[in-house]
């Protein structure tokens, strides 16, 4: 993910030893996407510009996603961990987009 | 019709709009902020649509997200209400209040095009048969018109910045 929204270094979660439950580590390590729907009232125009600021996307890449969610009903906008997942969605949801996450699998 | 908002050479930005577009924002800013205080604000379809759910199959997941998320998301859209209000005659402002009325302005469209049940072709021949419904279409028409003049602005303005 682009520098505007990549904090994910600083977000490194200990490493817990001596947990039993593998099967809750494995869970952890599953990368989640973000994705925008598509909804008839923001602007074309609106949404590319959000993609550009939010994630630092160039024009090009916004403009495809945007197209993408407009003809397709929905694009993957951004991937990672699920704290990195739930910011996005917590920002676009501030911007009026439609966005949810779920597990990438 | 000329553009509605144009950066000035101040670096500010010019908002060309008369008395009676401003008094229409306002009365609009006013009801949006009362529908976002009223009790269950979620409980109205059109609110709602400010308040989308992450995970919309995850009950208990989306439960934890309006404890941890809507409370700052409800904040943030009535700070930038109080901007609109404050700045509302104002021909000038800066970015962040640029951005508010953005925001404000963006709300008030999903929350009125939720309501008129807007489609991507929706025209105003659709809603002909019914006075009230045909005067708010008109005024999404005009509050998307003047989005639109406010994303061109900043649209050049990051691409500017971007080189």
């Amino acid at each position: 993910m682009n520098d505007a929204s990549g904090m994910s270094a600083m977000k490194t979660a200990p490493v817990e030893v001596d947990r039993p439950d593998v099967g809750t580590d494995v869970e952890r390590d599953v990368p989640w996407i973000v994705i925008v729907w598509n909804d008839p009232i923001n602007l074309m125009t609106y949404v590319t510009w959000v993609f550009q600021k939010l994630f630092g996307y160039p024009r090009p890449k916004a403009e495809k996603l945007m197209m993408d969610v407009h003809t397709k009903g929905k694009a993957v906008v951004a991937n990672g961990s699920k704290d990195e997942a739930e910011r996005d969605v917590a920002r676009l949801h501030a911007y009026g987009l439609w966005a949810t996450m779920q597990k990438d699998r | 019709m000329s553009r509605p908002v144009v950066r000035a050479r101040s670096g500010r930005f010019r908002l060309k709009l008369s008395a009676d577009e401003r008094e229409a924002i306002l009365e609009f800013a006013r009801q949006l902020r009362a529908l976002l205080v009223a009790e269950d604000p979620s409980s109205d379809e059109a609110v709602a649509r400010l308040f989308p759910a992450a995970q919309p199959d995850d009950v208990i997941e989306n439960l934890e997200w309006e404890r941890t998320h809507t409370p700052e998301l409800l904040s943030d859209k009535l700070d930038a209400l109080d901007v609109v209000e404050r700045t509302i005659e104002r021909d000038e402002l800066d970015g962040q209040e640029l951005l508010a009325w953005l925001s404000s302005l963006n709300s008030l469209r999903l929350v009125l095009g939720t309501r008129l049940d807007i489609r991507e072709d929706s025209k105003a021949a659709d809603f002909a048969g019914d006075e009230t419904a045909s005067g708010l279409f008109e005024l999404y028409g005009y509050l998307t018109w003047l989005e639109g003049s406010i994303v061109e602005v900043l649209t050049r303005d990051l691409e500017a910045s971007s080189g």
